[in-house]
């Protein structure tokens, strides 16, 4: 089990960052000069912007280090066992069952109640993420599940719904291209947990 | 001649007819909107001392007592609190009365037990307060309905048997009444005696006018006389309740005894004793005569005399009797009762509904408004600003009374606003500063120039050289701006969040002028503020805000890129209780969360080592927080806006006239911005990066990436794929140039 769990751990780094960074913007030419030379202002001692360090290889993207720590064994996979506070499970569960039911307005007010209480509960923006799914509010429901991917420290088990539903807001957008990039982004995760 | 009088006066009573139905029928639609503030949470972990839950208790107006009585009341025990809560009809639902057992200490609840079960209690909540309704301002009548079937037995009979005996029995006068009162007044030669029946007294008040002529009195008996051939007892009886005038609070006139025992007691009438409930009915005969808080001698007076009424009647025993005659008034501490004690924070909630029902709907359908107003948040705010305006008049010597300010506190992931202060009179309903003083914001402005240079990994980061050094900027159309620092000196080069920590002009403008006003400019809108204007001023703060604005652009910071408009509201209900709107959560990312998080880590070296350094005086300095001081020319305006993981708050101290007050940011807004943040006992920020940011260790003799055997390293936040390489000497590394700044910084 752990053996496999290490093995997640460190297949999933790469993937994790990867699209993460796929968005950012392509780099540029580090030594910006700052106006300096503006009117009346002496050239003088222009320094360049970018990297911290005179002498560094800054604005290029370099690998991942091999010295983050390792994802830990005992990821949560589902906010039951995820350490969140018994309120917020049990009104977790009032929203499924309100949902269950159809009564969406019901489900908002119960997690709207959790995340009262713990208000960076990523399983909670989740749930609240699936929900507006439910009633067609595409670009809340996309803003909800990257809140809680950003919240959620990287458990894969977590943001491996967190991405179908992000796929699942942006065809409710119209946005075709971005679903896919979100499905893949899924399926992936998908791969890695349940190979 | 005669048939023509019995048709002029069948149509004179047809007339009054209508009249008084309509407004018989109108009593039951001018109920003006409740506002409610947002209920205590209650569950084992809430970091709630129990201290703080009992002050809770006392602000609701639950009565400490030794054994549990009704509803309303609880136990104070060395570590628990037994508590009998208030039945209440929440949106999701009703939530019955209950006695519980709370246990705790200082550091929060622990468990919550049902006294009647035994059983464990994961979460429950306490009655909202009710802080407001919204009435018209015309006539400014305000009430809160009480039904019949609710009001208390002793409330009913008790002013029966003080203000009409044969209520029952009557069909709207009483003709024994009228004739001992028509003797009196043609033995006295004007009209002096009452005598009027509820009916009678229910008409009497509708049309509100206390001219006393015969006609008057005639057109009375007759209205009174219709009423009931329209209406039943209980009918009439239940809108007298309502509807008799109480009392008066400035431009509002308190009607019926539902609003009369908040503005009184402080409590639902359910809960009132026989003394409390006694001097409501004593002075039904005349609210300005008998005013309470004016004139309690008298009003004591009259309420053991309808005590005593009541004791020969048989509706309290002789030992009942005795007891409440030994009872004070009882009037609630605040003079206001529960209601209108958050003027300011009622104005914000009447301007978002005001967007979206008519004003009649407000001050007259009984909308019941919950809102997201935290008591306690509120009045840690107002304390603050009550106890530390005049400390700092007096410590810098000005003049008493020359300051004002301001406050708003939200909830950083939620957008909640949960306190606002509009002045320092917190009870005056007047002109609101923290919505609608908009005045400049000086280096409050700084972390979004910032924020818009992290926003191109490619070009800057934290550790990004900077050069303070003179700049003049070519203003088209007027004459060439060379801003200078506060201190009017330059520092050399530093990095960038040194800069910002310091709240430097100049690499600030130069940054800002490198990156363009547009950039500056969108950064703020992501941030959820529209009206920047497109100068290189604003790079200083030349832009006019309110404290809510701000708070709106902190928050957006706050919560990690984010944003959620600011609401006050959560649901709207119907008087009935029926559910008629929500205000959900409503979140859009607006700005990237990696540069988001390096402006937040910049921010909080603001308060590690920068201009705010001074927070941690009266802070403890494990509890991270990011911030910025913010100062106006000529001392105009002192700002501190800055946040937790839980809070976002704005303080703002100035003057009305404009006139310099010798604060800057930090030794105005910053010292009461401490001491609230202490007071509210919040969480540090999360120091977990998001996804696309790195840390780096880095070595601060060299400012190169550091490993284990480098002394002294710390991690330094970098957006992924913008991290530096190149290896400090202590971790193997070649160094070319000393960096003497790296060292003075990371000390």
């Amino acid at each position: 089990m752990t053996r496999l769990v290490t093995a997640l751990a460190v297949s999933l780094l790469p993937l994790l960052f990867a699209a993460c960074v796929s968005t950012a913007p392509a780099p540029v030419t580090p030594g910006v000069v700052l106006p300096g030379q503006g009117p009346g202002g002496a050239p003088g001692d222009v320094r360049p912007g970018g990297p911290i360090m005179p002498g560094g290889t800054a604005g290029e993207p370099v690998p991942l280090p091999d010295t983050r720590p390792p994802l830990s064994p005992n990821l949560p996979k589902s906010i039951e066992a995820s350490g969140a506070a018994a309120p917020v499970i049990s009104l977790v569960k009032t929203a499924r069952a309100a949902l269950k039911n159809g009564r969406t307005d019901q489900a908002g007010a119960s997690l709207e109640r959790a995340l009262r209480i713990e208000p960076r509960n990523a399983w909670v923006w989740q749930a609240l993420s699936a929900l507006h799914i439910v009633t067609q509010q595409g670009e809340q429901a996309e803003s909800e599940a990257k809140k809680s991917i950003s919240l959620g420290k990287r458990n894969p088990y977590l943001d491996v719904e967190s991405w179908r539903l992000i796929a699942e807001a942006r065809k409710l957008r119209g946005d075709r291209a971005g679903a896919e990039d979100a499905r893949a982004k899924h399926e992936e995760l998908q791969r890695l947990i349940d190979p | 001649m005669a048939s023509f009088v019995l048709v002029w006066a069948a149509v004179q009573v047809a007339l009054l007819d209508r009249e008084i139905r309509n407004r018989f029928s109108s009593v039951r639609w001018t109920l003006p909107a409740q506002v409610f503030a947002a209920p205590t949470e209650l569950y084992p972990g809430l970091k709630l001392p129990l201290d703080g839950l009992r002050e809770e208790l006392l602000r609701l107006g639950y009565r400490p007592v030794a054994a549990l009585e009704g509803p309303g009341s609880f136990v104070a025990h060395a570590g628990s609190l037994d508590i009998s809560t208030r039945a209440f009809a929440f949106w999701d639902g009703p939530q019955s009365a209950t006695r519980m057992l709370v246990r705790g200490g200082k550091s929060g609840i622990e468990a919550i037990s049902d006294l009647n079960t035994g059983k464990e209690v994961d979460l429950t909540r306490l009655d909202p307060m009710l802080i407001g309704s919204i009435y018209p301002s015309r006539g400014g009548e305000d009430r809160v309905l009480i039904k019949l079937g609710e009001a208390p037995e002793l409330m009913v009979n008790g002013l029966l048997a003080v203000e009409d005996r044969s209520f029952y029995s009557h069909f709207g006068i009483s003709i024994r009444g009228i004739a001992r009162a028509l003797f009196e007044n043609l033995t006295s030669g004007h009209v002096r005696q009452g005598a009027s029946t509820v009916t009678q007294q229910l008409v009497k008040n509708f049309f509100l006018s206390s001219e006393r002529t015969f006609k008057r009195k005639f057109k009375e008996i007759i209205m009174a006389v219709l009423l009931e051939a329209h209406y039943s007892k209980d009918e009439i009886l239940e809108a007298y309740f309502n509807e008799i005038y109480m009392g008066q609070d400035g431009a509002r006139a308190v009607h019926g005894f539902g609003l009369a025992s908040s503005f009184y007691f402080n409590k639902p009438p359910q809960e009132l004793k026989a003394h409390e409930l006694a001097m409501l009915v004593g002075i039904v005969k005349g609210p300005s005569q008998f005013d309470p808080r004016r004139r309690p001698e008298k009003v004591r007076e009259r309420r053991d005399l309808v005590l005593r009424i009541w004791a020969d009647a048989g509706l309290i025993l002789p030992e009942e009797f005795e007891a409440a005659k030994a009872q004070p008034l009882g009037l609630s501490g605040t003079g206001r009762g529960g209601v209108e004690r958050y003027p300011a924070f009622v104005q914000l909630v009447t301007r978002q509904l005001k967007d979206q029902y008519p004003d009649e709907a407000l001050t007259s359908e009984g909308l019941r408004i919950f809102t997201t107003l935290s008591p306690r948040v509120q009045e840690t705010l107002e304390r603050r600003l009550a106890d530390d305006l005049p400390a700092l008049e007096k410590a810098r010597k000005l003049a008493a009374g020359s300051l004002e300010a301001a406050g708003v506190v939200t909830s950083a992931e939620g957008g909640e606003v949960q306190a606002i202060v509009g002045g320092r009179d917190t009870r005056f309903a007047g002109f609101n500063r923290a919505l609608d003083s908009k005045r400049q914001i000086g280096s409050l402005a700084k972390p979004f120039v910032y924020l818009a240079a992290l926003m191109e990994p490619g070009r800057y980061n934290v550790g990004s050289i900077l050069a303070d050094e003179p700049i003049t900027v070519k203003m088209p159309g007027s004459k060439n701006w060379s801003p200078s620092n506060y201190d009017k000196r330059l520092h050399g080069s530093m990095p960038l969040y040194v800069s910002l920590a310091q709240s430097y002009n100049l690499p600030t403008v130069r940054l800002g002028m490198d990156l363009g006003v547009k950039k500056v400019q969108q950064a703020i809108a992501g941030a959820g503020f529209y009206q920047t204007p497109e100068l290189p001023s604003i790079f200083l703060g030349a832009i006019d805000m309110a404290p809510l604005d701000v708070a709106q652009v902190y928050n957006t910071l706050a919560a990690s890129g984010y944003q959620t408009p600011l609401s006050s509201i959560r649901e709207v209900l119907t008087k009935e209780g029926k559910p008629l709107k929500r205000y959900p959560f409503k979140v859009k990312q607006t700005l990237p969360e990696g540069p988001v998080f390096l402006t937040t880590w910049a921010m909080r070296k603001v308060l590690e080592l920068g201009t705010a350094r001074a927070a941690y005086n009266t802070i403890p300095p494990s509890i991270r927080l990011a911030g910025k001081t913010g100062t106006t020319d000529d001392l105009r305006d002192s700002w501190f806006a800055g946040y937790s993981a839980d809070y976002v708050a704005v303080i703002w101290v100035g003057r009305d006239d404009y006139q310099s007050t010798g604060l800057t940011g930090a030794t105005g807004a910053l010292p009461i911005w401490a001491r609230l943040i202490r007071d509210l006992n919040v969480r540090g920020l999360d120091e977990t990066p998001p996804a696309e940011v790195e840390e780096v260790l880095i070595d601060p003799g060299s400012g190169r990436v550091a490993n284990e055997s480098c002394e002294g390293a710390s991690r330094v936040p970098y957006i992924a794929g913008y991290m530096p390489t190149a290896q400090a000497p202590c971790a193997g590394g070649l160094l070319e140039a000393p960096a003497q700044w790296l060292q003075e910084i990371f000390q």
